[in-house]
């Protein structure tokens, strides 16, 4: 009984994942180390902690990293298709990768703390984010998510992709109306 | 039978494996489920009223003109955001099972929704569309509030329990098959230990008590005796005759006695003694509970009747004896181990001197016992040391009355027991593995002592050596003849051995040829004891045999019994036709002599004549007789 079961789980984990991996192949790889330019729109998420590529120096402060819509853009791009515990059926999501982001402003880190705009949190290890393709969406099923719709930024786990991460658990790192990371 | 117990066997380990997994699969389950649903459920609610105080608060401060336009907005934003987590998602689908918190978090994001363009538009300062705004927003504090002491109470955890009552009921399944699944494989190690116990104390054949078992109970007799202070007797019983079943009937037959003689036995017993079988054909009963001697003589009757009566085996009736050798406690012993050693002496005493019956033990069995010990240790030592001496008895021959030949007769003075009977030293000597050397050493000392007459000159003599039953077994006996002829230089012809027939009968049979190659030798043989034994003619026939000594009972009836010469007469006749030599042993009064002189026997033997005497007196009584030759060889 058990068998055909997590057969076909592998098997439907194995087709997104090659939709994955395909959509990432079109991406531009990131640029480390380049310095980051400074954002010309609205701020979505501030990067700050560990941070050694800023754009931002605060009195008092070490570097921040700041990034609006288009500097997300500037990273490799993904595409994930699953579904989530707060979502009716699979959702297409378009972002970044926590990983690549990271990438970029800084050369270390010992996972990050993400925390949202009504300030809940939760942290997420480097090794999670070295496992998994974690995503920071910014697009759900292509268009802009407004906060009433848990955006801009939400922070989302491959969990159809990976069936162990349907924990409540890691359901609880799947940090909504993301605006602010603290890199450790 | 086999099969299907074994398949049984597999198909509740399969039972057992897939309940206890499937419970503990579903236990995890409901644990994951009441910590999920709890913590979501109360999380959730929680959160839509901590976004609403904190959205009026905002309101307020706003119109206060302390915030900006889109910090409202982010407020506005939030909570409605927490009108859509409640209605969207697998998350709060529980929750959605509430219709009270449906209703109202519908009414609320629809409220929301009717005042946006007013939010959006609202100015600093405490107007008319702040008014509206708090006027309508304020009732659903108490909603809110209501919906949130529901959940945290469990009011609405109907959907919940409904589903964890599903789970249970399955738990509750899958643990029946589990715990009954549990107990048929307990139940089967269970009856597999007992099944194990009882081989362990049951002779497979006669599903008696086996000896481990009959230790254990002789142990309980013990106690129970001590405790009430009674008396118990231990009846060893062995069959005689159960070999001979075996060998010619096959071992089916002898088994098929043995659950006979174990069936009677239970049969003659109450359920408080035991019968347990030690072994081969050994039994023992333990008989509880005695009065008195007569009760134990009683049983021990009452077996050996019971075990000589025949025994029908598939139409084949066969019967065998028993031997039962009876220790009483607390009287003989009162060591139950002591018990059974006493037991085991009475009945040996009872197989080595009747065909069945039975005996008590008594101390002197004890002491018999211990004396053959003594005296098997010490023939050891007298053999290496010529302790032992050989007494030589003249055969005399009835014409010329002159000495022609010897009979080594063997003697033993033990530094304790003193003389010890040659019957008796043979006895121990084949019962201790000794004849072999006792004979070797006997012939030995008979030869040298034939050479050493010779090397004093005197007349020639035979020596006739007796030797016994386990010389033919072991097959040696006539190696051990060529090496003491070879050693002592004695011609062949001057050596006669004795066979006896009582008792080696049936191994000469056996191994015939061991007479035939000491014939080939040209060693004398001579047939002992004869007429006693079960010897047919057909031997006097077939075995290669120069004299026959006709035995001294014939003898002591002479005078008595009219027939005895007759049977003499007639067996002189016989031996005379098959061309032996005719001896007459035991003749002790002159009256016998004067009877037999006529028969035509070439020799005599007899204390009338001449005891077993030592080497020197045959010494001077051959040169006597020399001596009383010379003149006429003169003449």
């Amino acid at each position: 009984v058990l068998l055909p079961n997590s057969i076909s789980r592998i098997f439907y984990t194995l087709t997104l994942f090659t939709t994955f991996l395909f959509l990432s192949l079109g991406g531009v790889k990131p640029v480390v180390g380049a310095t980051l330019p400074v954002p010309t729109e609205r701020v979505l998420l501030t990067v700050s902690g560990n941070v050694e590529h800023g754009n931002v120096v605060p009195a008092n402060a070490k570097h921040q990293a700041t990034f609006d819509l288009a500097m997300l853009k500037q990273l490799p791009q993904h595409q994930l298709l699953t579904t989530t515990p707060w979502t009716d059926g699979i959702q297409s999501f378009t972002g970044v990768l926590l990983k690549d982001l990271l990438a970029r402003v800084t050369n270390s880190h010992a996972g990050i703390k993400a925390l949202a705009i009504d300030n809940f949190s939760a942290q997420i290890s480097a090794q999670e984010i070295n496992d998994y393709p974690i995503m920071i969406a910014y697009l759900r099923n292509g268009k802009q998510m407004k906060i009433r719709h848990k955006g801009p930024l939400w922070v989302i786990y491959p969990l159809d992709q990976y069936p162990q991460l349907k924990k409540s658990v890691y359901h609880d790192k799947m940090v909504w109306q993301l605006d602010k990371i603290q890199v450790q | 039978m086999r099969h299907k117990k074994f398949i049984l066997m597999i198909f509740t380990v399969f039972v057992f494996a897939v309940s206890s997994f499937v419970a503990l699969k579903r236990h995890n389950q409901t644990i994951d489920l009441l910590s999920v649903t709890g913590k979501t459920t109360v999380w959730t609610v929680v959160r839509l009223e901590s976004e609403y105080l904190k959205f009026m608060q905002i309101v307020h401060l706003y119109a206060m003109n302390e915030l900006d336009i889109d910090t409202l907005m982010i407020r506005f934003e939030l909570l409605w955001s927490r009108t859509d987590v409640l209605l969207v998602g697998e998350e709060s689908k529980e929750l959605r099972q509430q219709p009270m918190l449906v209703n109202v978090v519908l009414d609320l994001q629809a409220h929301l929704n009717e005042l946006e363009p007013v939010i959006e538009n609202l100015q600093p300062g405490k107007n008319d569309n702040y008014r509206h705004i708090v006027a309508t927003l304020d009732p659903f504090y108490q909603r809110i509030r209501d919906i949130v002491v529901a959940n945290f109470r469990g009011e609405y955890s109907h959907y919940d329990a409904v589903k964890r009552n599903n789970i249970q009921i399955e738990i509750g399944f899958y643990l029946t098959g589990f715990v009954f699944s549990g107990l048929i494989l307990l139940w089967f190690v269970w009856r597999e230990s007992r099944r194990n116990q009882a081989l362990a104390l049951e002779d497979a054949l006669t599903k008696l008590p086996n000896r481990v078992n009959f230790y254990r109970q002789l142990a309980l007799a013990e106690t129970y005796a001590k405790k009430h202070r009674l008396n118990f007797a231990v009846l060893l019983i062995d069959l005689n005759g159960f070999k001979q079943i075996n060998d010619t009937l096959g071992h089916d037959a002898g088994d098929q006695i043995l659950i006979g003689v174990a069936s009677r036995l239970r049969y003659l017993l109450s359920s408080q003694d035991t019968v347990a079988r030690l072994g081969g054909d050994e039994f023992v009963i333990i008989k509880n509970g005695l009065d008195n001697r007569e009760q134990a003589k009683f049983l021990a009757q009452q077996v050996v009747n019971t075990i000589s009566k025949k025994y029908d085996l598939s139409g084949k009736e066969c019967s065998v004896t028993a031997s039962v050798g009876i220790s009483l406690y607390p009287l003989d012993s009162l060591k139950v181990e002591q018990l059974q050693i006493n037991a085991d002496m009475a009945m040996y005493k009872v197989k080595k001197e009747q065909e069945g019956g039975y005996q008590f033990y008594d101390p002197d069995m004890f002491n018999s016992l211990l004396r053959r010990k003594q005296l098997a240790n010490d023939l050891v030592d007298a053999i290496e040391n010529n302790q032992l001496r050989l007494l030589y008895q003249p055969l005399f021959s009835f014409a010329c009355g002159n000495i022609e030949c010897v009979e080594a007769l063997l003697r033993w003075s033990h530094p304790k027991y003193g003389p010890i009977s040659p019957p008796e030293i043979i006895d121990i000597a084949s019962e201790y593995g000794l004849g072999t050397r006792l004979d070797k050493w006997v012939l030995l000392a008979a030869c040298r002592q034939n050479m050493l007459w010779q090397q004093a000159g005197l007349e020639k003599i035979q020596t006739s050596v007796n030797v016994s039953p386990a010389m033919y077994r072991c097959g040696d006996l006539q190696q051990a003849v060529v090496d003491v002829l070879k050693s002592t230089g004695l011609c062949p012809k001057q050596l006669m051995i004795e066979v006896t027939e009582t008792t080696t009968m049936s191994d000469i049979e056996a191994s015939p040829d061991v007479l035939f190659m000491l014939a080939s030798l040209g060693v004398e043989l001579a047939l002992d004891d004869f007429g006693t034994g079960y010897s047919s003619l057909s031997h006097l026939k077939n075995l290669p045999l120069n004299k026959l000594k006709i035995d001294r009972s014939f003898i002591t009836d002479l005078g008595q019994d009219p027939n005895a010469l007759r049977f003499i007469h007639t067996i002189v006749q016989l031996g005379k036709n098959l061309n032996m030599k005719l001896v007459v042993e035991g003749i002790e009064t002159k009256e016998q002599y004067d009877l037999l002189a006529a028969e035509g026997c070439e020799q005599v033997q007899g204390f009338y004549l001449a005891k077993p005497l030592s080497s020197s007196k045959v010494s001077e009584l051959l040169a006597q007789q020399m001596a009383d030759m010379s003149p006429a060889s003169d003449i």
